[in-house]
């Protein structure tokens, strides 16, 4: 198992189906768990060790939060990548915005714009998920929160198409995304936040929030601050809230039971959302260490790099009684760690817990006798996100079964 | 005795997870960007259960829930009586947020502790609001006047108050209706005890056309100024310079502010009392609120030394109180003039 473990590689494809069993093995490795693939990594597997990893901030930066290392050549994105103690000034201008009293404003068009497409989609005997729902739901609702027009849809999904959603889980597309696309993306970007500024409109909206932001009282972002603002948000907010939706699916269209109990009782589903991202949380960042320190009895120095795989977290039974199993009575045993810990804590959680609740609530009452295709298995990846390429859904009761 | 659950919440712990919130919504409000808005609070023992599955699913283990019980403070103002505060127990809050304002920036940083929160809304209330006011270092609280005259007394740190320095033991009266400020904290920040006739509404005026607009609907603007006495309305700190007068009853009182019957200011004296003094049985027709400024005063055998602070519920009999052994100067606070039975 050790000589496994010094060869586990997130981007293993023959670990994208299943990586939980390398999972438990890494968390039964005293102190950090070491591999010496992409670079050389350290590990951090136990829930309490992930927990522990992401609040540090006195060694470690979170400027390369990549394994292996990515830098941005336009600067680090804001906030997501900035380190205090200029982090709390640049995120402080978002924090109303992203709040859950601003975002539950947006409920009714998430409802909307959910209930719109699968009513679509309810015409046909199968779909594919990813591409035919949560992709263009979820970019829709952030278009709209964002403040962006909606005609521009096609333009997103085309930046998407071009490898967006892979730079986490393939490294060549990694290098692409950031290169090339990221750049391109915060030139948009830049072009919403200009143009709102040149108008001198005031809106209740992400691009207002970039538009004014301060890094303190009369310093303003630069316009260079503002793209990169702009593009982070956008990183943040789409591939990240697809994924966690497809992967819901990928679980409850395989156990149609538990998929039956939200169909019983929709007021089950936001707890289910809790224990879904619990089950299969997307981000595993990682950290960069920049002063020598210690961190579960393991010697760091600058320069080395820490994996936080919060998916074996969400798996640790000194955590959860029975990890491996979906319970969507878990409740206030669900202190699970999906959107992180500490300073860097997902910004963007209350919109994404709303974009997955209505999902859910009208996916089990527009579509409610999905299940996966049989002859059409579901396409995980993996990497730094634990993601759905592919989920191909039956929508027919069973006198559809194909043999 | 009532028993109440104490929730405290560990702020620089808390991340915004909303966990709390999402099991016990009845207990765990948020602020506008998503963290628990609660600070340290007491509240009903019926919602102990949602307290604690609210406590129970914080991923950062930032909330601890207890049950208190006790009686003193504001745990036992259910109860008539003498109520006794211990300052330590009591919980610092923030501040209750105004409409339109975000509650984790709301006041700046500055916490309120209740000894006395009168109800709102009842009109049989009789007791009047009493509370402790922490302003961090050097903030400057914005122009603004009262629907209601404002007593402060300087506990830690320093104010300035009509461009004076307030030191600790200062005592300032701002009448009602008088715009003033900026009021500031010092270097230290600054604790005083605030209390009021009744509530009071505060208005701000961020603008001198928002101060010529108050002035116009017969509001005074003070211009920061100390009125030259407390003849006249306006900002006043009560220096404590006027004689002691005997009361009849063994002790002497100094009357600092409204004496005079009839108008809208609360009833403020010091009473000083020789060691030993007993206080004959009593009932008040009016509320009254006590600090020990000197000495100690005993009640039911109970040594309370300087810098204890009562409430005397109105209509309820108190005995056993004297003066301690080196006798002792008592600030008390009334809302209104009141009458005094005393028992033989």
């Amino acid at each position: 198992m050790s000589n496994n473990i010094s060869h586990f590689d997130p981007y293993a494809p023959e670990l994208a189906d299943d990586p939980y069993p390398i999972y438990a093995a890494l968390r039964a490795c005293p102190g950090l768990a070491r591999s010496e693939e992409r670079g050389g990594f350290y590990i951090a597997s136990r829930h309490s060790d992930v927990h522990e990893g992401l609040r540090r901030t006195d060694i470690f930066s979170v400027e390369n939060n990549n394994v292996p290392p990515t830098y941005d050549p336009g600067g680090p994105p804001i906030p997501t990548n900035v380190d205090p103690p200029l982090h709390d000034a640049m995120r402080q201008p978002f924090a109303r915005v992203f709040g859950p009293a601003h975002v539950a404003k947006m409920e009714g068009f998430d409802r909307e714009a959910a209930a719109r497409r699968l009513d679509e989609l309810a015409e046909r005997d199968s779909i594919e998920f990813v591409y035919d729902f949560a992709i263009p739901y979820v970019y829709e609702a952030f278009l709209a929160h964002f403040g962006a027009p909606l005609t521009d849809l096609p333009r997103f999904l085309e930046w998407e198409d071009r490898g967006f959603r892979f730079a986490a889980t393939d490294i060549k597309a990694r290098a692409y995304v950031t290169n090339v696309v990221r750049q391109e993306v915060r030139e948009h970007m830049l072009g919403y936040i200009d143009a709102r500024l040149a108008s001198g409109e005031r809106r209740d909206d992400v691009i207002d929030a970039i538009a004014h932001a301060e890094v303190e009282s009369g310093r303003p972002f630069t316009r260079e601050e503002r793209g990169r603002a702009g593009e982070a948000i956008f990183r943040a907010g789409l591939h990240t809230t697809a994924a966690a939706l497809s992967n819901a699916m990928v679980y409850l269209s395989s156990h149609l039971d538990q998929r039956d109990l939200l169909v019983k009782d929709p007021t089950l589903i936001p707890s289910a959302v809790e224990e879904l991202i619990r089950f299969e949380p997307i981000a595993y960042p990682a950290r960069t260490v920049t002063a020598a320190g210690e961190m579960c009895g393991q010697a760091l120095v600058p320069g080395d790099i820490v994996l936080m795989l919060i998916g074996a977290a969400g798996r640790d039974d000194e955590q959860y009684d029975d990890p491996d199993a979906v319970d969507f009575t878990r409740l206030a045993a669900n202190r699970h760690i999906a959107f992180g810990s500490g300073i860097h804590r997902c910004l963007g959680s209350h919109i994404a817990r709303l974009e997955l609740r209505v999902a859910l609530e009208e996916i089990h009452k527009r579509i409610p006798t999905y299940r996966a295709d049989p002859d059409r298995p579901p396409q995980r990846t993996l990497g730094q996100m634990r993601g759905t390429k592919e989920l191909h859904l039956l929508l027919r009761e069973s006198s559809l079964i194909r043999s | 005795m009532t028993e109440k659950v104490r929730i405290a919440v560990d702020k620089s712990r808390c991340d915004g997870h909303a966990r709390c919130f999402a099991l016990a919504p009845e207990v765990y409000p948020l602020d506008a960007e998503g963290y628990c808005a609660l600070d340290d609070v007491l509240i009903d023992a019926a919602l102990l259960e949602p307290a604690q599955r609210g406590a129970a699913a914080c991923p950062e283990q930032a909330i601890s829930v207890s049950v208190t019980s006790g009686p003193v403070g504001i745990g036992s103002m259910t109860e008539r009586g003498l109520h006794l505060f211990e300052l330590d127990e009591l919980p610092w809050e923030h501040p209750a947020p105004r409409p339109g304002q975000d509650t984790r920036s709301h006041g700046a940083g500055v916490l309120e502790k209740w000894l006395v929160k009168p109800a709102l809304d009842d009109p049989e209330e009789d007791r009047f609001p009493v509370s402790i006011i922490r302003f961090p270092p050097n903030l400057v609280f914005p122009r603004h006047w009262h629907t209601d005259g404002e007593m402060m007394l300087v506990l830690a740190g320093s104010a300035s108050v009509g461009g004076e320095e307030l030191p600790v033991g200062g005592l300032a009266y701002n009448d009602a209706r008088t715009i003033y400020g900026a009021e500031a904290a010092g270097a230290d920040g600054c604790d005083f005890l605030m209390i009021r006739r009744a509530w009071a509404k505060n208005n701000v005026m961020l603008t001198d056309e928002a101060v010529a607009e108050a002035v116009s609907s017969g509001i005074t603007d003070s211009q920061d100024r100390l009125s030259p006495s407390v003849a006249d309305r306006g900002l006043h700190i009560l220096d404590r310079t006027a004689p002691f007068e005997p009361v009849g009853d063994g002790t002497d009182e100094q009357w600092l502010l409204g004496r005079e019957a009839g108008d809208d200011r609360p009833l403020i004296s010091v009473v000083r009392s020789p060691a030993g003094h007993a206080f004959p049985p009593y009932l008040d027709t009016e509320g009254r609120f006590t600090l020990v400024l000197e000495g100690s005063l005993v009640v039911d055998g109970a040594e309370l030394p300087a810098g204890s602070m009562l409430y005397h519920d109105a209509g309820v009999t108190y005995g056993g109180e004297s003066a301690g052994p080196s006798g002792c100067e008592l600030l008390t606070v009334r809302r209104a003039p009141a009458k005094r039975t005393v028992s033989a």
